[in-house]
């Protein structure tokens, strides 16, 4: 796209407005996500390569700073996944007949409940 | 897919994995090893990472455009594309060697 006349904009433009902020603080969490993926990538190696590159990978996760940034990248995921259920009802309302859902209630419907089900059911199948 | 899928999954990998899945344990080499190697479980893992990954660059090369790099949209778009696809084959190679 080759447009004649391009709008001024600050690199920080972004911290004038608080929306503009969370907004990118959101548009930030994929950063981590990004890291978090690669760090997957690493498991399912080792995941492969036999119980004692396993055992000795888990070893050095008990550790403060894979410690840390598991949580950071928890922290991360958890408002990514809240704000998108809770944007989803206003991307695509619920109705039911003629009645528009409230937002809430849709995202629990759509985006909160099938969530917690689906959690519930990894963790009780990986640890029961 | 991210939304539904990443917290549990890091809660599992970062904290429960490797607290309570030594030997043994329920969440034991053997078990989580056996599960991750059953098709679907595979099929669902390859799909929750290359979305997700494909999702991450997306936003990663929009934010690059937004603090003042629209100019290289072109070249971002290569570069950030790209590594979600090499990391999408990396993580098919992975799940199929196991």
């Amino acid at each position: 796209m080759n447009l004649r006349y391009k709008t001024p904009l600050r690199p920080s433009w972004f911290m004038d407005k608080p929306g503009f902020r969370l907004f990118m603080l959101r548009e930030a969490t994929s950063l981590f996500m990004a890291g978090y993926l690669i760090f997957l990538l690493v498991w399912l190696r080792r995941l492969g390569q036999g119980p004692e590159a396993y055992a000795t990978f888990l070893e050095s996760l008990r550790h403060p700073v894979p410690i840390l940034l598991h949580l950071v990248a928890l922290a991360a995921s958890l408002y990514h996944s809240i704000t998108w259920f809770n944007l989803t009802p206003k991307i695509m309302p619920m109705y039911l007949g003629e009645d528009r859902l409230p937002d809430k209630l849709a995202a629990v419907a759509m985006g909160f409940g099938p969530w917690i089900v689906l959690s519930g059911i990894i963790l009780w199948g990986v640890l029961r | 897919m991210s939304a539904l899928f990443l917290p549990v999954m890091i809660l599992l990998t970062g904290f429960l994995l490797p607290f309570i899945g030594g030997a043994g344990s329920h969440a034991s080499y053997e078990r989580v090893h056996g599960l991750v190697s059953f098709w679907l479980v595979k099929l669902v893992l390859f799909a929750v990472i290359a979305f997700s990954l494909f999702h991450c660059a997306h936003r990663i090369r929009h934010i690059l455009m937004d603090v003042g790099l629209r100019e290289a949209a072109g070249v971002l778009s290569v570069i950030c594309y790209g590594a979600a696809l090499v990391g999408a084959g990396i993580a098919a190679s992975f799940l199929i060697g196991l």
